[in-house]
């Protein structure tokens, strides 16, 4: 409890802006869902052949998954809250037109009948007697809308949208249950503080219902404005993949830009997916830098050129910054000092007992292996794949996120799993890393990767982030991911912390 | 009752079909200004249909309605309907709106100033035996049935229209409550001189009210005529049994009222031998009573004598009357 607290406490600032933007998301979603499906679920009561058609077809589209849909829309409209708004309204017209077809189609025919024969045009109908009647069962099926919106909107964090998801994922990733419990609940009070506000508004007069929806349009418009006017700068906007150490380094490019370059201010987005989803975003300019492994580059963003077996790491390097050149016209800036590697890691005991040194000695024992690897790992040539097929193994891992694959080693529900070289856990849960003795594992550094075109018109910017080149060794880099992950210091001062100490920031902010 | 007015609805020889079905075959009629006209007939003989097809709910397939001597076709629907009250079976008073509410819908629509529109709802109120005070707010559904129905007369007679339906607006009551809401019916029709087109299954009702008759049935209309016309001089075997079929399971309970109508009550006595009086909504068994003390007595209407009755008239009644 105290836990919570304290987490609550240290990323108030964060929660406040998260839930900012999950509100943000999650009214534009509702209000733009309310304005396509009540006309349109009101001119299918004239037409009932279409209003079959249009519930059949809202039906469909809620049941795509989610996770499906915003996969789907990423390659149509990129990334951000576009898509998430997207997919959100998707999801909300069903039980808005639902609700609003039923309210209007089941009013008493006779009632219908009296307000023909008292001679009211259509219009007037509408107004005075059918959406009055209606309402009620369109309030609701508003209410099931929103919060089905507020709790699918948690899925915007993983196409880069914000909002409470980043929590959750956050708190999954880095295995912090008090971010996800706050996550979770504040999207769940949400959720439940909206619905009893549109209830309200429903038994309010007119008037206070004109002034409360000004009063939230005004706020909209009035925050975002301001948010507008007050960055006249130039904005770069800085992602990370899911988890501490990028998150640390990215937090390092932004002091490191601030302080070279006035005229420019970072906007970061952490842990904001997968390598994919980075370099597609990348690639639509939705952001303009983000930390990438040499080794990753050439096994899964540019296409294979050449021999790329038995390199050594600044042949990685040089090679992965060529072909990106080449063939996507990025930038690649030079490398930090740490080594960042898969690796094949197993607790102490187990490699005790079995007498396990390196990976080979795995076929030994391979009916008492239970293996757990991240999925990104088993499919990767330069992973599970080519273990088993440059060893002569033959092990099946189960697929697990990372963080729950650590879970799993810890528990002793799997006795072999992948890890990074610089993964605090290692340190933490005492696990070893098995010896790579064929060089199946590439050695990855990480750099910077930004467009050509950025690179060339702000020299500043990198001039700014090559002071990190050749700097942090792979302790540095195992003790920071420890800080984060393990004491909960926040990555931002974990960064500060280590350019103040090693003289790459002149003073402390 | 017959005059030589401009009548204020006309049917020429007007059909219906819905689809196959014949609804209704050939109706010519005329309705006069200031008539409280009843259509009767069984379920499907037409009649609501007919009635229907005065504020246009229901077109024509052929032939032509005239209001006031012009086509309804060339009337536009809405303003037309503007001047037609209608009050239904199912009341359908609007649920979303207060008693006051649903009396304003037409005069709201027809611009009439708030305030006097607030006078109408009171005046009307107090009309119809509803204290304003009490029941202006209020929801429809915090009304009792015979309250709603009250409501929704008021509601059709709001605009003061030359002309009011009346789509079997009692069947869904209890008969205590149908008959003040009958009396009600004759009471506002005495007082506001309107038009008033009334469908009933009930030949009872139809003979309480009607000034004439219209007795419908399969689509055809049987017979128009006064109410004394048709129970002494039924056009046809249908008519004869129809108006038989109303008779009250017990003959004792039959109103004298009916009697009146049906004309067995004679406007000037015929003997001297006259006793006291019978209210006209007293039934047989009383009248039964005080003429076995004289063999005539006086029927008292409202304010005034209705007629009088004698011992030969009602064994005539019982006489004619089949089961």
């Amino acid at each position: 409890m105290t836990t919570l607290w304290n987490t609550f406490l240290d990323q108030r600032t964060q929660l406040l802006q998260a839930l900012w933007e999950h509100l943000q998301i999650s009214l534009t979603a509702l209000l733009i869902a309310i304005v396509i499906a009540v006309p349109l679920a009101i001119w299918a009561t004239h037409h009932k052949s279409v209003a079959e058609f249009l519930l059949q077809v809202t039906s469909v589209l809620q049941t795509i998954p989610s996770l499906a849909l915003l996969g789907l829309l990423i390659p149509l409209v990129g990334i951000g809250s576009v898509p998430a708004i997207i997919a959100l309204v998707i999801y909300a017209l069903l039980p808005i037109f639902q609700n609003t077809y039923v309210g209007i189609d089941e009013i008493d025919p006779s009632l219908e009948e009296a307000a023909d024969a008292f001679g009211m045009s259509r219009l007037r109908k509408l107004f005075k007697v059918e959406i009055p009647i209606a309402l009620p069962v369109i309030i609701s099926g508003i209410r099931t809308a929103l919060v089905l919106i507020v709790g699918t909107a948690t899925l915007a964090a993983l196409i880069g949208a914000g909002g409470l998801g980043n929590f959750i994922l956050l708190g999954i990733d880095q295995n912090d249950t008090s971010l996800i419990v706050i996550g979770a609940v504040t999207s769940a009070l949400l959720a439940i503080i909206l619905s009893a506000l549109i209830k309200f508004l429903q038994t309010a007069r007119l008037r206070t219902v004109i002034a409360t929806v000004s009063v939230i349009i005004v706020g909209f418009v009035g925050v975002s404005g301001y948010q507008a006017i007050s960055q006249p700068k130039e904005n770069i906007v800085i992602a990370g993949k899911l988890g501490s150490e990028p998150d640390i380094l990215i937090h390092m490019y932004k002091d490191l830009i601030e302080q070279n370059d006035k005229n420019v201010t970072v906007t970061l987005k952490p842990n904001f997916g997968t390598t994919s989803f980075l370099f597609n975003a990348l690639k639509s300019k939705s952001i303009d830098i983000y930390p990438e492994f040499s080794g990753t580059v050439l096994e899964s963003l540019v296409k294979k050129s050449g021999d790329t077996t038995d390199l050594s790491a600044h042949e990685t390097y040089v090679k992965a910054r060529d072909d990106l050149k080449n063939q996507f016209d990025m930038a690649y800036l030079k490398p930090m000092a740490y080594q960042n590697t898969f690796a094949i890691v197993v607790k102490k005991s187990f490699a005790k007992k079995y007498d396990l040194k390196s990976i080979g000695d795995l076929a030994a024992i391979k009916n008492q292996i239970k293996a757990g690897m991240t999925l990104e790992f088993i499919n990767r040539t330069d992973g599970l794949k080519g273990i088993n097929k440059k060893y002569g193994l033959n092990i099946k891992a189960r697929s697990m996120q990372a963080s729950l694959r650590y879970e799993a080693l810890n528990r002793g529900n799997i006795n072999v799993g992948d890890a990074y070289s610089t993964d605090s856990q290692l340190k933490q849960l005492n696990l070893v890393m098995l010896k790579d003795t064929k060089h199946v594992f590439p050695p990855y550094q990480g750099a910077p990767v930004m467009s050509e075109k950025l690179a060339a018109s702000h020299p500043k910017i990198v001039q700014a982030l090559n002071k990190l080149a050749g700097k942090i060794s792979d302790e540095d880099m195992q003790e920071m991911n420890y800080e984060v992950n393990v004491k909960k210091v926040s990555a931002a001062k974990v960064a500060r912390q280590y350019l103040t100490a090693h003289g790459l920031l002149r003073d402390a902010k | 009752m017959i005059t030589n007015k401009q009548p204020i609805i006309e049917f020429k020889n007007v059909r219906k079909e819905f689809g196959e079905n014949l609804a209704i075959q050939d109706l010519s009629l005329a309705i006069q200004p200031g008539e409280l006209f009843v259509l009767v007939g069984t379920s499907g003989s037409g009649k609501t249909t007919t009635l229907k097809m005065i504020n246009q709910l229901i077109t024509q397939t052929d032939g032509d309605i005239l209001f006031n001597g012009k086509k309804l076709k060339e009337f536009d629907k809405q303003s037309l309907r503007l001047d037609i009250g209608y009050v239904l079976q199912q009341i359908a008073l609007f649920p979303t709106m207060t008693v006051a509410q649903n009396i304003s819908v037409i005069p709201d629509m027809k611009k009439m100033p708030k305030k006097q529109t607030a006078q109408i709802v009171d005046d009307l109120l107090t009309q119809v035996g509803i204290d304003p005070d009490t029941y202006r707010d209020r929801m429809p559904s915090e009304l009792s049935g015979g309250e709603q129905q009250r409501i929704g007369i008021v509601r059709a007679l709001a605009a003061k229209p030359p002309i009011v339906l009346f789509d079997e607006p009692f069947s869904a009551l209890d008969p205590i409550v149908r008959t003040q809401l009958q009396d009600l019916v004759l009471n506002l029709h005495h007082t506001m001189h309107n038009t008033i087109v009334f469908v009933t299954h009930d030949m009872d009702e139809a003979l309480k009210l009607g000034d004439r008759i219209g007795v419908m049935s399969h689509g055809k209309l049987l017979q128009v005529d006064t109410p004394d016309e048709i129970a002494q001089h039924p056009v046809n075997e249908f008519v004869e049994n129809f108006f038989a079929g109303t008779v009250a399971k017990n003959i004792f309970e039959t109103p004298i009222s009916k009697l009146v109508k049906t004309g067995y009550v004679y406007e000037k006595p015929q003997t001297n031998d006259i006793g006291s009086q019978v209210e006209i909504n007293d039934s047989l068994e009383t009248a039964f009573q005080l003429l076995s003390k004289t063999s005539e007595i006086g029927v008292k209407g409202k304010n005034e004598i209705e007629g009088y009755l004698n011992r030969q008239q009602v064994i005539r009644y019982l006489s004619e009357v089949k089961r």
